[in-house]
């Protein structure tokens, strides 16, 4: 047996079921190998939809997602998505071939440094030099992806060594939790909570990446402490529950923005002061004292430093802090917030209103459904107006805001769930990165449903170019774009137009209940805008409005 | 601020190169950088002295974190 079959037969060990790829000259070895295997191979039309399907895969699933490419530009075809990963902290093991060992470092064809390239986006690289290595390398990869803040893991194979013969066998990685933290920092976090009189919980992404949903959920039962979230965060708890006010930050809401300047205790679980949530960082949160709860060291610090870190596991200190709290006047404060900043969904015209036509979208849809974006406005308003019940219901590009995402992400979430419903919301720019991808849905039959938001425009630019560059706009105009419909037609998608509001109903009855793919592409103001805005380098105290559209 | 960093690095593919990425990458400049063979082969002794506006025991978490950091073993500001 060669390396390469030791390596499918160890992708079979560690459970892994669907594989996004794109074979080439120096990982045909590889390729060989998995003629026969039980892996599931999706043949992508380009490798950044392979990395980007992994990654969708493994959100939607929890579990490590895996792509595979050969050496030269199919591995730098990868980067954009490792770094998306990177950014986002999902687990991913990316393989990819490298030309044999002694035509290393000549230039060879197809020959680069993939170790050095992606070496500032992975969580860990590995360079198999000697077949005895790889069962370790491999396994090393696949626990590094999933433990602690799980991340990318590179394994960078020669194909000579694909070819060697395998020296021993394969034993799957182990599962590991993560460390519990201190408990005096605990009880330094409990004493903090039981001495504020206007605590607030920033809740991000770690707590669905740390399976702590449930506990972070107990959690707020019991301090019933009110909650604002992260992009990331979204579905930590459901979106109608009683004390979420909302995502905060520069497209947040209101309420969310004035709860977190007012109050007198963040608690921030799982999440990593990113610009884009705290606006101006010296003027966040300006009265609290903050407790910090993560399962990487190496945020605590990096932007605010903390009251009281809280290093480790999310789950055993969030069931430590589970206690009941005196807050009833807060809470008042902020519900009234959520009251005098609700959300006007009556805008005039006939034409279609995203935020109303994504909110009754997601109303519509069961509380199953999975939702992906691309990046731009119609990923914001898919974040204000959608409601999700789990953070594994959102998939999001939010790190690295990659354009091009969504619907790659949908054939990854598709796979990983079958029974699920998914739906990929999209825009003009957004879906043209990847447009080559509908040949992948259409191949494997996937029932994605795509919306596709079309404002003939870099939307989000074009509101930047107008707010803040004088109306000077730059290379946004879109009005060119292809006929949509015909194009996810020539593809051998049903695809229909929707333009006038009346219509919406009938829309959304298609995208909720069509058994197969369908794409729908909506036409909305060219010069609707994305409200409110913290615009950049403001507190998140200063929040500009505009007309609805 | 100036200092300094005594690590113990694994020699593994592209560890120091990896080390002295991540400093740069995080906002620190190295002032200097030794490495030096340890009495284990399979490790080698770094010490180097970094330069940074940003604080010191963020750059040694991040460190920590990497898969070929062994021990991190001191810490010392050398000047503000």
């Amino acid at each position: 047996m060669n390396n390469a079959k030791l390596l499918v037969q160890a992708l079979e060990q560690e459970g892994v079921d669907v594989i996004f790829g794109y074979p080439g000259g120096a990982i045909m070895p590889f390729y060989d190998a998995l003629v026969g295997s039980r892996l599931r191979h999706i043949l992508v039309r380009h490798e950044q939809a392979a990395v980007l399907g992994a990654d969708g895969y493994a959100r939607a699933t929890g579990r490590v997602g895996v792509c595979v490419a050969t050496s030269g530009p199919g591995a730098t075809n990868l980067v954009t998505g490792i770094a998306n990963a990177f950014l986002d902290s999902v687990p991913l093991v990316a393989i990819t071939g490298q030309v044999a060992s002694p035509l290393m470092g000549t230039d060879a064809f197809q020959e680069v440094d993939t170790f050095g390239i992606t070496m500032p986006v992975v969580k860990h690289s590995f360079l198999v030099k000697r077949a005895a290595v790889l069962p370790w390398m491999v396994r090393e990869a696949f626990r590094l992806a999933r433990s602690g803040r799980p991340g990318p893991v590179l394994i960078d194979l020669p194909k000579d060594v694909q070819n060697a013969a395998a020296c021993g066998g394969y034993e799957p990685a182990p599962i590991e939790q993560p460390p519990a933290p201190e408990p005096q920092a605990v009880a330094r976090a409990a004493e903090l909570l039981r001495a504020s009189r206007r605590p607030v919980v920033y809740a991000g992404g770690g707590i669905g990446m740390g399976c702590a949903v449930d506990e972070f959920r107990a959690f707020v039962a019991a301090t019933r402490i009110p909650v604002v979230s992260t992009l990331k965060g979204l579905g930590a708890l459901p979106g109608d529950h009683e004390l979420y006010l909302g995502m905060l930050g520069m497209h947040g809401f209101r309420a969310a923005n004035r709860a977190i300047q007012e109050c007198d205790v963040l608690v921030c679980v799982g999440a990593r002061f990113d610009d884009r949530a705290t606006g101006k960082l010296s003027e966040f949160a300006p009265r609290a004292r903050v407790i910090h709860m993560d399962v990487d060291a190496a945020e605590v610090g990096k932007l605010r430093r903390p009251d009281v870190a809280v290093v480790g596991g999310l789950r055993p200190a969030l069931r430590t802090l589970s206690i009941p709290l005196e807050i009833d006047s807060w809470r008042r404060t902020c519900r009234a917030f959520t009251a005098e900043h609700a959300w006007n969904y009556d805008a005039p015209g006939a034409g279609v209103y995203a935020p109303r036509f994504l909110k009754r979208l997601s109303e519509a849809a069961d509380g199953e459904t999975i939702i992906t974006c691309d990046v731009g406005q119609h990923q914001m308003w898919v974040a204000q107006h959608c409601r999700f019940r789990r953070p594994e219901h959102h998939l999001s590009s939010g790190g690295l805001g990659t354009m091009g995402y969504g619907v790659p992400a949908a054939i990854g979430a598709q796979l990983g769930r079958p029974q699920a419903r998914v739906i990929s919301v999209t825009g003009d720019g957004s879906i043209m990165m990847n447009l080559q991808e509908l040949a992948t849905l259409v191949r494997y039959d996937l029932p994605i449903k795509i919306v596709l938001l079309d404002n003939r425009a870099l939307g989000m630019v074009r509101q930047w170019q107008e707010l803040f560059f004088e109306h000077r706009y730059s290379e946004v105009d879109l009005s060119d774009n292809p006929d949509f419909v015909r194009v996810a037609e020539a593809f051998g998608i049903p695809a229909f137009r929707l333009e006038d509001r009346r219509e919406e109903t009938q829309a959304i009855e298609r995208l909720t209940r069509d058994r197969g793919p369908v794409l729908a592409h909506v036409l909305i103001d060219p010069q609707a805008n994305v409200w409110p805005l913290v615009p950049p380098g403001h507190s998140n105290e200063v929040m500009m409005e505009g007309a609805h559209r | 601020m100036t200092f300094a960093i005594q690590l113990q690095l694994k020699r593994a593919e592209g560890a120091l190169v990896r080390v002295l990425g991540l400093v740069g990458r995080r906002g620190y400049e190295v002032i200097r950088v030794e490495a030096r063979p340890s009495g284990d082969e399979r490790v080698m002794d770094v010490v180097m002295t970094v330069q940074s506006d940003r604080p010191a025991d963020v750059l040694v978490r991040h460190m920590a974190k990497l898969f070929d950091v062994v021990e991190i073993q001191e810490m010392r500001e050398m000047s503000k």
